[in-house]
């Protein structure tokens, strides 16, 4: 937006406000054809204050609600738990892969880390989420930001960054942990490797921060949102890979099917994404979808979209409770 | 400043509010009482935009609340269930909401609020560690931070004890000072509004039952008044009172209610009669004389339809 379109809009908001104000004071003492200029005045300031809740103006709002949010989570010790969880894990899955296998490809040990991180990461995103806006809302400090000049998509968006950032710090300090063992054991041969399964995990994880915070929008209590959020890991992580494979053996999909199938569920994308990298001869949906060749776009596009779509829709249905 | 009209406001089936209408004028403190369920806080949802109307008409500081996030810029709102994040400092607390607003100045604006609070020493303390008292004042900075027009304060002392709820309203006396500042506050506490409010509208239902200054709404439904004489000899007195009386001029036929007590006469009348039982009373030459006038309890009792004596 240029800065003559922007100083346009601030004008037109200026004086619809300003429209308004008049003629709410004329209503209010009693005027009989203040309705109509009221009515006028509303619909203008109406339709400029629609535009402007999603545009930039809120930007610094939505930042500080973001940073607000991760210093809430630092303090209450998210950032070291993650990093201590996905450290150990890391670090235990890379040490145990070397032992046990001696000369264990490196192959290997990125296909057991995505294994496992199918399990672990969504089930870490959706703890991280869950509470998000029900939990807010049970403390009482939802209400006090909805007492802010800020929509409240902006809130919600707020708040999903700062999560989103703490998941990913947490994240990717613990699996460096996994990493620098991985330099030491392997090379930096690969490293590149690693880093790819890192972001991916951090890609899926958001998403599924994504899928908790749009949960815990819809749950009437924190209960309840934990337990929706245990049901949608069961579903992404256990039981859709079962429908998918069922699918898979019965019908023959064509390749628009698999596609369809994979970005169906962003747990897939890190499974396809590693066995892409390193391929496998091990089974499973994983490596079926894999060796399928998903294309490139197809995942990318459908992690943001597994980003964006949930928020998005938190979002829509907390401004239609207002 | 505010103005409702005929609004409304349903839950399913549950009548929130039914066809209220309203004006608060600039600078003036409106006084909310009610039972619990009688609409108060979705009133206050409703002016600050966190709810829609079924129908009717709000206006905020000339600002339609349904419309954008706007009103909230000239209003300072307090809800009854604010809370914090107990890993916050209350500085924190009142710095982001002091960024949330905008405008320059923000550190000393904050520092300008701890000390009218009254929280300077414990700005740089945890919040989970503050007592109820101190959460509400943090929670009145945060509601004028942003220098608000209208300041919308919802049940604030609910579960202070009265040492919390003197400190709250001396607060609110130095802001309303200060500031000019209209001020809608809700409360059980009706010796709050008297204290602090201009004006009273008692709610219930989802109705107004009645509305207008704290006198007006005591005063209106005050019917009876009780008249106290003081005597060195009670049982004369209450014979030359009945022959005082049954000469006065009085309003009501059913008369006085005279009830001897150990050191005197109470004579119950209705407020009509006040000024002919005052006169008789004087006549009969008591050692002292007071007038009990039935205050804002007994209105809003009235009002509510509790019946009954306080307890």
């Amino acid at each position: 937006m240029s800065e003559d379109d922007r100083r346009r809009g601030d004008d037109a908001r200026d004086d619809a406000e300003n429209s308004r104000a008049d003629a709410g004071h004329t209503r209010t003492d009693g005027g009989a054809a203040a309705g109509s200029v009221a009515e006028q005045a509303r619909a203008t300031v109406g339709a400029t204050e629609t535009a402007s809740a999603y545009s930039l103006d809120h930007a610094d709002q939505v930042l500080g609600v973001a940073r607000r949010e991760y210093a809430v989570l630092f303090r209450a010790c998210w950032h070291y738990g993650l990093a201590l969880v996905f450290g150990a894990f890391s670090l235990a899955v890379v040490g145990l892969t070397g032992s046990a296998a001696g000369s264990a490809s490196a192959g290997a040990l990125l296909f057991t880390l995505a294994e496992l991180s199918v399990y672990l990461v969504p089930l870490a995103a959706l703890a991280l989420g869950y509470g998000t806006v029900v939990g807010a809302r049970e403390r009482g400090t939802l209400e006090l930001l909805y007492s802010l000049p800020l929509p409240r998509e902006g809130v919600l968006v707020g708040k999903f960054l700062g999560r989103a950032a703490t998941f990913a710090a947490g994240v990717t300090l613990g699996l460096a942990a996994g990493g620098l063992l991985v330099v030491v054991r392997y090379g930096i041969g690969l490293v590149p490797a690693y880093l790819h399964y890192l972001l991916t995990a951090v890609a899926v994880g958001v998403a599924f921060l994504s899928v908790g915070v749009c949960l815990s929008v819809v749950a009437s209590g924190k209960a309840r949102a934990l337990g929706a959020a245990l049901l949608a890991w069961v579903w992404f992580v256990l039981v859709y890979d079962l429908v998918a494979l069922g699918a898979v053996v019965a019908f023959d999909p064509p390749q628009w099917a698999l596609t369809a199938i994979t970005v169906g569920n962003p747990a897939d994308a890190l499974r396809v994404v590693v066995l892409t990298l390193v391929p496998s001869g091990t089974g499973g949906v994983g490596a079926t979808l894999a060796a399928s060749s998903v294309p490139a776009w197809a995942l990318v596009g459908g992690l943001v979209a597994w980003i964006v779509v949930p928020v998005f829709v938190g979002g829509r249905l907390l401004s239609a409770r207002a | 400043m505010i103005a409702i009209e005929e609004l409304r406001k349903r839950y399913g089936d549950v009548v929130a509010l039914d066809g209220v209408s309203l004006t608060v004028e600039e600078g003036e403190s409106l006084g909310l009482v009610g039972t619990n369920g009688a609409g108060k806080t979705t009133l206050f949802r409703l002016l600050v935009g966190h709810e829609t109307p079924d129908s009717g008409r709000v206006r905020v500081a000339g600002v339609d609340p349904t419309a954008g996030v706007r009103v909230r810029e000239r209003v300072g709102y307090l809800p009854e269930s604010a809370g914090f994040q107990p890993v916050l400092t209350g500085r924190e607390v009142l710095a982001f909401h002091a960024e949330m607003r905008g405008g320059g100045g923000a550190d000393s604006r904050v520092d300008t609020l701890l000390g009218i609070v009254g929280l300077p020493d414990a700005a740089d303390r945890p919040v989970g560690g503050y007592s109820n008292g101190m959460n509400r004042r943090l929670g009145l900075a945060t509601a004028l931070l942003g220098d608000p027009d209208v300041l919308l304060l919802d049940e604030p002392t609910a579960g202070l004890d009265p040492g919390g709820v003197a400190a709250f309203n001396r607060v609110v006396d130095r802001v309303r000072e200060e500031r000019d500042v209209t001020v809608v506050l809700s409360t059980h506490v009706l010796s709050e509004v008297e204290a602090l409010c201009d004006r009273v509208a008692v709610l219930d239902d989802g109705e107004f039952e009645a509305v207008g200054t704290v006198d007006e709404v005591a005063r209106a439904a005050a019917e009876t008044v009780t008249v106290t004489a003081r005597y060195a000899d009670p049982a004369e007195a209450v014979g030359r009172l009945r022959d005082t009386l049954s000469v006065a001029d009085l309003a009501d036929e059913t008369g006085v209610d005279l009830t001897r007590t150990p050191d005197g006469v109470d004579l119950s009348c209705d407020r009509d009669d006040v000024t002919a039982v005052l006169g008789a009373v004087v006549e009969t030459d008591p050692e002292s004389v007071a007038v009990d006038e039935p205050g804002l309890e007994a209105a809003f009792r009235e009002a509510v339809d509790l019946g009954g004596e306080p307890a």
